[in-house]
């Protein structure tokens, strides 16, 4: 079982929230990065899920609900879940992990919503201005219950 | 994923009966319970602090009370859906049944009725026969005209729908604390938002 | 109807006085008042509940009233004529839906606290305030517990499974002189759970427990009684300190209803402090209740909610015995 990164993005469609990425080195102990890369990564993730996510609805057919669950490739999966409020779930994982939707809806509704939601210290919407919006967002999940419950949940499966 | 894709094929089924049913288990298997009254007692400890606090102005009072509900509205959503794993809805009348026999059920236990909907079908009332928020409750004479002590839940209703990209105007329309024969919130829609678009995207 | 007088149950009366006693200590009006069904003392008349029925409210700023304002009494009794008064209403644990979810719970608690945050400069303001929120539901809950802890063994039983009969008789004599309002929902509901609506608590009790006159019992009141009613289940401890005369401790392993907020420097369970005190003080034993996080191995949300009684307490239980 291996996962290598887990992603959010906020319901101003680009906006990352949460990056955590295991298979970089260097970022193992901060928990989050600011990295250029990441932020490169996290732009090229979202466009790739967002183009292919309005291909297939319009696929299906207007007024039926149709959202992406995975994207494989050949060296990756990418797992998506998006909620009805416009967040997006991204895990990506080696090519083993069939569906990990099970994974993801926990980390919705465990986790973003008992340290998040539930946590009035904490932002929900976390676009200060109009102008945080659309991708151009730079804040994140600051919050450490958050951040250990997600390494306490996904670090064992990381390898 | 399976509450998502039974709700889904569930609600083109008959979306009347089978919605009650899944917010019925929700509520009886999957939700934390606390005391009801607890609960209505927290209420009108605050209700009763701000009319101290904005010295009787009770218009004031009341968007006070719609401002906290929308600060829990945009945070009531989230919890919702990760509970209920339900999609957007496809019409106002299909919102209309999540609200009452999924929302209310799943939080206040209680199931408002659905009605009077407007002719081109934009705007519906929640009439609500229990209110966990106001047993109990008997307002005073100055407070019976202005003050609409359930305020708060046309914030929640108001901020919630908003994040499911439903711009909605809520308000009371009749409560039976101030002499009314029902208690009467109404709902109206006025245009679904659109989803941002990425840059470079339009 | 309107020119009868109002007559008001004994009890209410000196519920209505201990609560302004508590105002006044806080500096503060209460809004709503949360009443206890008229049957539990019957009036000396049967028309009280027509007056009741007649009202909108209680005016904080006159007080009891021999007859309604003209203006607005007219318009007030025609729009009222058919709908429930509060009075009507029984005080029985599952009369009313008994549960919410805990998020709903912690949703109003949070925006409680958000509120009392923006309204404060200090952290000790903050405290206050929901210290404040909380004293105003002790109040209510000592009279409410001991009223519901009298009912006698086994009639709590049969209460929801009595249709018609007695139940109906008690609800429809006493809507006698209120028109036929609750009268004939009691007479119509009388098949199964509608009827507990209308069935008074006060039917199920032959005798009132006593109040707690000992500073133990009174403790144990708390412990116990108070506990369940709030988070389904008793304290985890009650302790006295070894170092000073006039202080008790209740212990709370997992408090339930701040489980959710994630700060350290405001102490949120100063609500349930509040609780305590306004039961305390209602009940004649005037303290300060302080909360204190004294995590352990296994509990790292242990609250320590600490009592300390006002010497007159001490003094009061040393001349007893």
């Amino acid at each position: 079982m291996a996962i290598y990164s887990f992603w959010i993005f906020d319901r101003h469609l680009g906006n990352c929230i949460f990056d955590r990425e295991w298979t970089l080195k260097s970022n193992q102990s901060s928990g989050t990065t600011n990295s250029k890369l990441n932020e490169d990564t996290a732009k090229l993730l979202y466009g790739m899920v967002f183009s292919l996510r309005s291909i297939s609805q319009k696929l299906s057919g207007e007024g039926s609900h149709n959202e992406i669950r995975t994207i494989s490739t050949g060296k990756y999966r990418a797992h998506i879940l998006c909620t009805a409020s416009g967040l997006w779930f991204v895990l990506l994982s080696d090519l083993k992990q069939e569906d990990l939707s099970h994974v993801l809806r926990y980390l919705y509704s465990e986790i973003y919503v008992k340290t998040v939601v539930h946590n009035w210290f904490s932002p929900v919407d976390f676009a200060e201005s109009d102008s945080e919006k659309r991708g151009q967002g730079f804040r994140k999940i600051r919050n450490r219950n958050f951040l250990a419950s997600v390494e306490r949940f996904l670090g064992p499966m990381v390898n | 994923m399976s509450a998502n894709s039974a709700s889904i094929s569930a609600s083109s089924a008959g979306p009347k009966k089978s919605l009650k049913t899944f917010g019925d288990d929700i509520w009886k298997n999957k939700t934390a319970k606390i005391n009801a009254e607890l609960f209505t007692l927290t209420y009108g400890s605050i209700v009763s602090q701000l009319c101290t606090d904005f010295e009787r102005d009770f218009k004031k009072v009341n968007s006070q009370l719609y401002a906290m509900g929308y600060n829990i509205g945009v945070r009531l959503i989230e919890d919702f859906l990760a509970r209920t794993a339900l999609p957007r809805c496809d019409s106002l009348a299909q919102t209309s049944e999540v609200i009452s026999k999924c929302a209310f059920k799943i939080f206040l236990n209680v199931t408002p009725q659905v009605g009077n909907w407007s002719n081109n079908k934009d705007a519906f009332s929640l009439f609500l026969d229990e209110n966990p928020l106001s047993d109990f409750v008997e307002l005073p004479m100055d407070a019976a005209k202005e003050l609409w002590y359930s305020n708060i839940l046309c914030g929640v209703l108001r901020g919630a729908l908003e994040m499911v990209q439903m711009d909605c105007d809520v308000w009371f329309v009749n409560d039976v604390l101030r002499g009314g024969q029902s208690t009467e919130m109404r709902v109206k829609l006025n245009r679904i938002m659109k989803d941002e678009i990425p840059a470079g995207e339009d | 109807m309107l020119t009868e007088a109002w007559n008001f149950p004994k009890s209410f009366t000196f519920l209505l006085l201990k609560l302004q006693r508590a105002s006044a200590k806080h500096n503060n009006t209460n809004l709503v008042l949360y009443r206890m069904s008229h049957k539990i003392i019957n009036p000396s008349t049967s028309v009280a509940p027509a007056n009741a029925a007649g009202s909108t409210g209680y005016d904080y700023t006159i007080g009891p009233q021999q007859t309604l304002p003209n203006t607005s009494a007219q318009s007030v009794a025609s729009t009222l004529a058919g709908t429930r008064s509060v009075y009507h209403e029984s005080l029985h644990p599952g009369a009313h839906g008994s549960h919410v979810s805990v998020a709903a719970y912690a949703f109003l608690f949070q925006e409680m606290v958000s509120q009392a945050r923006n309204a404060s400069k200090t952290v000790s303001e903050i405290e206050l305030r929901l210290h404040r929120h909380g004293y105003h539901i002790g109040l209510r809950l000592l009279e409410l517990l001991k009223f519901r802890s009298s009912v006698t063994p086994g009639s709590g039983r049969s209460f929801f499974h009595k249709a018609g009969g007695p139940a109906a008789a008690t609800a429809g004599d006493a809507a006698s002189g209120a028109g036929n309002a609750s009268g004939a929902v009691g007479a119509s509901g009388a098949s199964s759970l509608g009827n507990a609506q209308d069935e008074s608590l006060a039917s199920n009790i032959t005798t009132m427990k006593r109040r707690d006159l000992r500073l133990l019992e009174v403790l144990q009141f708390v412990h116990g009684p108070v506990w369940r009613y709030l988070f389904d289940r008793a304290s985890d401890d009650l302790v006295k300190s070894s170092e000073r005369e006039n202080e008790y401790m209740i212990i709370d392993n997992t408090p339930s209803i701040t489980r959710f907020i994630s700060s350290t420097n405001v102490q949120c369970d100063f609500f349930v402090c509040g609780i305590i005190e306004g039961v305390l003080d209602l009940a004649s034993f005037p303290c300060t209740v302080t909360a204190h996080s004294v995590p352990e191995d296994k509990f790292n949300r242990r609250v320590v909610f600490v009592i300390r009684f006002d010497q007159e307490v001490l003094e009061r239980e040393a001349l007893r015995f």
